[in-house]
């Protein structure tokens, strides 16, 4: 009568045992979802804050900005120096010089108007990577010799992981 | 009560200890493990809004600005193979393409931001020059010699008001004292602004003893005198570590910023490598402007030729860690600056 007893009590603490080991189980399990997708929401974010880094940085790189008299010009790029840049990146070796400043990403800018639309493509460098976030930003581009301007969109696509 | 019911309550009891321990085992090991990964997140986290900060500031050009950071250590350094980095709780980043000049540690409740343009002579790129309210500045100069007053004047007038700093002629050395900073830069401006240098070297190992400090001499050959001494080497005194050029303004700045001699080469080695890549864009581009000149009025020959040596003197300065002839690169300089500025009178499209 005794052991029926004691093995009744056992099987009360080992039903409690499992109840709450699937207790925690699920509770770990929901909050490591839960961590999982706020991680991608930081990864995301963190490839928005990319973009918006390396389009700043190519604006202000003296190898695309406008200089007048020695005096930059804001949200300006001058069209031969990114011509020029563009040929020169072409090159592996200097592109692979740009990674730092540039890293995963597709840099273009899209000539508006006046005239036709015109795509001068400047980077590109995806290392086989797919999911981009495109970020646009309207410039005017300066062409030095026709001392004019045209209205242009400065296209930076940066791929994460 | 039987033997048999005596052993039953003796196992429940051990039973629920080894479980209960168990389990707060788990709790504690989950608690543990979340508290070094919260720490690591915020420290990343931290770090992503600083680099953000340093992109920001970078591209400002010439601009200060003081933002608000925990008080927490921030160590910046760069080690012999230039590979330079910055590090909170642990947890280190290298800084990519900026070029950052920052005491090691920064320390306070407030960063001092400063970008300022290196030009040769068109701009080459945004060097970033950071301070704390914690970082104490001494510039000692010499009010008799003329080379001295006059870059003590340019100090006064550039650096950001709102630096720790302190100007003190060479008759009050005194004055130069501990001040509870964790960083202290001592910047002599004039080699020979003190009549008993290695006195004063003594002094200063003798104020500033296990306390990270810096001392540079600014001197009239367009060299400068890096003398380090770093907490983690704190036995070892102040001692003369590298002589390396400066080449205008912007790096005397940024040599009064830097941490030591070694943050200082590898930062200017980049802006030369920097120099380097500008340098054949503008080339390229002088070389398309010269084909759309269908009169021929403006030439570029001379203007390439310059350009073509910048590339090339900047590359093999930047190679040789900053110990080659400087001066062809200063004469290059020189020529385009005066080139350009024959383009702008010819009314033609300038160089840079």
């Amino acid at each position: 009568m005794a052991t029926m007893k004691a093995q009744v009590k056992m099987f009360e603490t080992v039903g409690i045992l499992i109840v709450f080991f699937f207790l925690l189980v699920f509770g770990v399990s929901f909050y490591s979802l839960m961590q999982k997708s706020s991680f991608e929401k930081e990864t995301e974010k963190n490839i928005q804050l990319e973009s918006v880094k390396v389009a700043q940085k190519i604006a202000y790189l003296p190898e695309t900005e406008c200089a007048i008299v020695g005096i930059q010009i804001e949200n300006c790029i001058d069209a031969h120096k990114i011509v020029a840049f563009h040929e020169l990146l072409l090159d592996d070796g200097t592109r692979l010089k740009y990674f730092p400043i540039l890293g995963y990403s597709n840099v273009s800018v899209k000539k508006i108007y006046p005239g036709n639309e015109e795509v001068i493509p400047l980077y590109e460098f995806t290392g086989g990577r797919t999911r981009k976030i495109p970020t646009f930003y309207p410039i005017v581009l300066y062409n030095a010799t026709a001392k004019s301007y045209d209205f242009a969109v400065l296209e930076v696509d940066v791929y994460g992981i | 009560m039987t033997k048999r019911g005596v052993i039953e309550i003796q196992f429940n009891w051990i039973f629920v200890l080894v479980v209960g321990a168990i389990i707060l085992m788990f709790f504690f090991l989950f608690v543990q493990k979340q508290k070094g990964f919260a720490e690591e997140r915020n420290a990343g986290r931290l770090m992503t809004d600083l680099e953000a900060i340093f992109v920001g500031a970078q591209v400002s050009k010439g601009a200060s600005f003081p933002v608000d950071i925990p008080s927490i250590p921030i160590h910046f350094s760069c080690d012999e193979n230039c590979l330079c980095t910055y590090e909170v709780s642990g947890v280190s980043r290298q800084y990519k393409d900026a070029l950052i000049f920052a005491p090691d540690p920064l320390e306070g409740n407030s960063m001092i931001l400063w970008s300022k343009e290196f030009k040769m002579p068109f701009r080459v790129i945004n060097l970033l020059m950071l301070s704390s309210d914690k970082t104490k500045y001494y510039v000692i100069y010499d009010p008799d010699n003329a080379v001295s007053g006059q870059q003590k004047e340019v100090l006064e007038k550039n650096l950001p008001q709102n630096i720790q700093i302190e100007y003190f002629d060479s008759t009050q050395t005194d004055q130069v004292t501990f001040n509870n900073d964790p960083f202290t830069k001592i910047i002599i401006l004039g080699e020979d602004t003190l009549t008993d240098f290695g006195n004063f070297i003594r002094l200063m190992n003798d104020r500033f003893e296990d306390k990270d400090v810096n001392v540079i001499v600014i001197k009239s050959n367009n060299e400068i005198d890096f003398h380090d001494k770093t907490r983690a080497t704190a036995n070892i005194p102040l001692q003369p570590t590298k002589t390396l050029p400066w080449f205008d303004e912007t790096s005397i700045f940024a040599a009064s910023f830097a941490n030591n001699g070694q943050m200082y080469l590898c930062n200017m080695k980049n802006s030369l490598q920097r120099l380097s890549l500008v340098a054949p864009v503008l080339k390229e581009r002088a070389e398309m402007l010269g084909q759309e000149d269908s009169l021929g009025r403006c030439t570029y020959e001379s203007g390439i030729s310059y350009l073509d040596d910048i590339q090339l003197q900047a590359g093999t300065l930047a190679g040789s860690n900053l110990v080659e002839d400087r001066v062809g690169l200063g004469i290059s300089v020189q020529s385009l600056k005066n080139e350009n500025q024959q383009k702008l009178q010819d009314n033609c499209p300038a160089i840079y």
